[in-house]
């Protein structure tokens, strides 16, 4: 699965738990109250064990997971480095 | 950093619970006496045991919950509004706000029903001072408290970036201004004029209180220099751990004696509160000690605010159901203090993993936040 699929699913699955069915790729997850800090917690352990990255603590900040777009972007760049 | 405090939110849900089993290990001890023994209630025959002593000094270490959650909490507020001003960060503020007042007014009002139904009664008025003051279960106050806090972050915010120093000096020194307001009564020292002061520094939480959110929001404004801060002095914590545990322990047995009482709860001590400080900086600082697996507490610290709500009911309805079906059981308390934390630990984790594999998770965060 891609990178961009599979985060899509874990956000609707483990932080909508089913209640968004149409998350937009450029949504503003923190804004739309989606993702917190705990939020950013639980995707940065399933980018590490899903996805195959490691993110370093000081990768830790809202612009890396203020949207899909901008976590797969994110994603894409550990994963080249 | 921030995955250091998912770790730390975990362990002070454990400590939590622990924490709050213990009051119900005291009332075995010292109020349901008569169900194992033939002694008259209230029965103080065990208090100087081993056991008591042991309670203690769990319950020591177990007081650290609530200023880890606070410090958790100004921590995350600081981070989430690090470059949100105005309509921006109210808004964020009220969208979490959302997620902890709903679940809270569901689980205190199916507790105040349960009471209803256990033949309690109550009037508009009672009720309306339960849900503001998070009077439907003991450890419910916690959710004012932390609202006023969340509500007041948007103006501490801008203060803890220019007056980091100032601000956090002052919230410390209000905890201690209410600590002394407890001590006074006790040493005979308080008298009618000051009594209506006196109380309201007792009963207002966030006074007590909110020198631990201030400084988790002071941690995350000034990151940099708050861990160089705990990197060039850390050594001294291992001494400074050592010996509030000790002068913890001491100062509680002095001010119980002076008190009267069997028990007081540690969390009102003067030298507890700085031990407390040394425990937190203690567990950011040294990494690699992990009290416990690192894996459970990142399981729990993410489910953290549904296990708190549901905890304290379980707490209640296991010690009540022991009380009547096992009461031999009570005689045991290191054992009956275990099962009540495993039920106040699985019970509700069990039930949110339900909830979110059933046909309702989509209520998940309306009853769990």
């Amino acid at each position: 699965m891609d990178p961009k699929t599979a985060l899509t699913d874990y956000i609707q699955r483990e932080l909508l738990h089913g209640r968004v069915k149409d998350l937009k790729e450029d949504q503003d997850l923190l804004s739309a109250g989606i993702v917190d800090s705990l939020g950013i917690l639980q995707l940065v352990a399933f980018m590490e064990k899903h996805l195959g990255v490691q993110v370093p603590d000081e990768d830790v900040i809202f612009e890396n997971f203020q949207s899909i777009r901008a976590m797969t972007e994110y994603v894409a760049q550990r994963q080249r480095a | 950093m921030l995955r250091r405090l998912l770790y730390l939110n975990g362990l002070a849900t454990i400590a939590a619970v622990i924490h709050h089993a213990i009051h119900w290990a005291l009332t075995a001890m010292f109020w349901w006496a008569d169900r194992y023994r033939s002694v008259s209630v209230p029965n103080y025959d065990q208090m100087g045991s081993a056991v008591y002593y042991l309670l203690r000094l769990i319950d020591q270490l177990a007081i650290s919950a609530l200023p880890v959650f606070l410090f958790v909490s100004g921590f995350y507020v600081a981070f989430t509004n690090k470059d949100r001003k105005g309509k921006e960060a109210w808004g964020l503020v009220l969208g979490r706000m959302r997620w902890l007042l709903l679940p809270y007014l569901l689980w205190s009002s199916l507790v105040l029903l349960v009471g209803y139904y256990d033949g309690r009664s109550y009037d508009f008025w009672g009720v309306v001072n339960i849900y503001l003051t998070g009077g439907a279960a003991a450890p419910y106050y916690y959710v004012p408290l932390i609202v006023q806090l969340y509500l007041l972050s948007p103006f501490i915010l801008p203060l803890v970036r220019k007056h980091p120093v100032g601000i956090l000096l002052l919230g410390f020194l209000l905890q201690i201004v209410v600590a002394i307001s407890w001590y006074l009564p006790w040493f005979g020292l308080s008298g009618s004029a000051m009594e209506p002061a006196m109380n309201l520094l007792r009963q207002w939480q966030l006074l007590a209180y909110m020198a631990w959110f201030v400084m988790g929001m002071v941690a995350s404004a000034h990151l940099n220099a708050f861990e160089r801060l705990l990197s060039r002095h850390g050594r001294w914590l291992w001494l400074a751990l050592g010996l509030g545990f000790m002068l913890g322990q001491i100062e509680w047995g002095a001010l119980t004696h002076l008190s009267g009482k069997e028990w007081l709860s540690p969390q009102l001590t003067i030298v507890n509160k700085f031990f407390v400080l040394f425990v937190l900086l203690s567990l950011i600082c040294f990494k690699g000690i992990n009290p416990i697996s690192p894996s459970i507490a990142e399981f729990v610290g993410i489910r953290s605010y549904g296990v708190y709500l549901i905890h304290a009911p379980v707490l209640e309805f296991s010690a009540r159901a022991i009380y009547h079906f096992a009461p031999r059981f009570l005689a045991y308390t290191p054992l009956f203090l275990a099962c009540l934390v495993i039920a106040g630990l699985t019970l509700p984790l069990i039930s949110m993993a339900v909830i979110q594999r059933s046909p309702f998770k989509k209520y998940y965060r309306d009853i769990f936040g």
